[in-house]
């Protein structure tokens, strides 16, 4: 009797556990919503990062956008997933205004991981133009330089010309390799 | 150990239970408020909205190909039975097209200004007190309004533009199968009417995006948060949100590298229009112009099982308005 009891009352001590619980594993299986704050301030790369993923580009203004691999969702919004898995460290975002032209360079942990991006990116067409490899046309020009992949494409209506747009390719792709030597 | 000894025992340890669970709760409650977040009030139940038409005019959606883009907005919507069938005179309504990626109209990452400014003008035709063309953009507002060409066709047009952060969000309770509560545009909740706008192209996450998942504009907060049960967060926004008229831009078709895209060359001239009151059927139509068996892709299979709508509805041969050049 005093057994049956003391299970009683243990069960009844357990109880508020087991309701706590229950109510945190269904807070954990429906997300709500962060109130929506000003935008997060710019993060430092975390340390182990590439330090060529951490420098903005030599010749070109600091960037409008210096995006870790736990902000890339600010930018590609349902691609992060992916570029992470691939080993994306950082997300470099110019607004070169004066020539109508979005600049992004992603940074990679390995070369390898660069070139499978940008090829499910282009597939199999390649065109002359800088970088390791790349493919430029129709006011855009995207390429890959070590572990870097850059995506430059032009924003201004008409679109600006291809000679433009690589000319301005090859400034990137210089700058990227005069950071290379500091790259871990 | 007597009766009495025993039931001070088994009060002291209710007692320091309850205490425990009270701990517990306000753990809880202090564990949705990370730093710098703000308390908010209980969040706000979702708008009672009027349904559109049931019978979409004897039609469960109308396709048009050819001609300009406001012909064919013109073409779909005269089909549906007139833009007066869903909006009605004095009525504030939300247009919400895809205008969230800093790209020209030719890229095909939002929906194309012309379609939007058509719907604009079909509104103030039908007697709307206010249009408002609104969306909560992923990359920087001013330049997304602008580039995509919206904003001007817009206004233009007679419509109110609306983007962070001139108008705010409310926590407001959505009570689906995942998603319970969320920062949601006002706009949003404010407007009498909601005609959906989106634009069909490829996406990274879900392979299509077209009305459906347009519906992620409605939101703030971090949206890729709910990346990870993305398909279930698509449906429980389809029942909570229910536009009146949804209305898909395919003049241009991103075939692959969505959602943001960049490239002409996977952008497909496709020079089609389709408008409707079945958001499932319009997303499948949107599906097999990207090649994919909507069957394949869950969240519209989840929607048509809460009765959202009917996949079979925008499959087989439909009747396509052609519209003069």
């Amino acid at each position: 009797m005093g057994r049956a009891r003391r299970v009683v009352v243990g069960g009844l001590l357990a109880l508020p556990l087991v309701v706590v619980g229950a109510w945190i594993a269904a807070g954990l299986r429906r997300p709500s919503a962060a109130p929506t704050d000003a935008p997060a301030p710019l993060e430092p790369g975390r340390e182990g990062d590439p330090v060529v993923g951490g420098r903005a580009l030599p010749g070109f203004p600091p960037p409008d956008a210096d995006l870790p691999a736990d902000r890339l969702h600010e930018r590609v919004d349902g691609a992060e997933d992916y570029l992470r898995a691939q080993g994306c460290t950082r997300l470099l975002v110019w607004d070169l205004e004066d020539h109508g032209a979005e600049l992004e360079v992603f940074y990679f942990r390995t070369a390898e991981a660069a070139s499978r991006v940008f090829a499910r990116d282009v597939g199999d067409s390649r065109s002359a133009g800088p970088g390791d490899e790349g493919w430029s046309g129709g006011g855009s020009v995207f390429f890959r330089r070590g572990s870097a992949y850059v995506k430059l494409v032009s924003v201004s209506a008409p679109p600006g010309t291809d000679e433009g747009l690589l000319g301005l390719a090859a400034r990137v792709d210089r700058a990227i390799q005069d950071t290379e030597p500091r790259s871990s | 150990m007597s009766a009495d000894t025993r039931r001070r025992d088994v009060l002291i340890r209710l007692a320091k239970a309850g205490a425990a669970l009270g701990a517990a709760g306000l753990a809880g409650g202090l564990g949705t408020l990370s730093p710098g977040r703000r308390r908010e009030a209980e969040p706000a139940a979702p708008p009672r909205r009027l349904e559109a038409p049931a019978d979409g005019n004897g039609v469960p959606l109308a396709v048009a190909r050819g001609g300009t883009p406001g012909a064919m907005v013109r073409a779909v919507v005269s089909a549906m039975g007139g833009m007066s069938r869903f909006v009605r005179r004095g009525e504030t309504v939300l247009v919400k097209p895809n205008m969230a990626w800093d790209r020209p109209p030719d890229l095909g990452a939002n929906t194309h200004p012309e379609v939007v400014a058509e719907v604009v003008r079909l509104c103030v035709q039908a007697g709307a007190g206010r249009v408002l063309v609104g969306d909560v953009p992923v990359h920087d507002a001013s330049r997304v309004t602008e580039r995509s060409g919206i904003g001007p066709a817009a206004r233009q047009a007679g419509a109110e533009l609306i983007v962070p952060p001139a108008a705010g969000f409310v926590l407001t309770r959505i009570g689906g199968a995942v998603l319970d509560a969320w920062e949601v545009f006002r706009p949003v909740l404010e407007a009498d009417r909601i005609i959906n706008v989106p634009v069909v192209k490829d996406h990274a996450l879900t392979r299509l995006t077209c009305g459906l998942k347009n519906a992620y504009g409605f939101l703030g907060g971090t949206r890729a948060r709910l990346h990870q049960q993305i398909h279930p967060a698509i449906a429980d926004l389809a029942i909570t949100f229910r536009p009146a008229l949804t209305i898909v831009d395919a003049t241009r078709v991103m075939t692959r590298g969505g959602p943001t895209g960049g490239r002409a060359e996977d952008v497909r001239p496709e020079w089609a229009v389709a408008a409707g009151t079945d958001a499932v059927a319009l997303d499948a139509w949107g599906a097999r112009l990207l090649g994919i068996d909507p069957a394949d892709i869950p969240y519209l299979v989840l929607a048509e099982g809460r009765g959202v709508g009917s996949i079979r509805n925008g499959l087989g041969r439909l009747e396509e308005i052609r519209v003069g050049a």
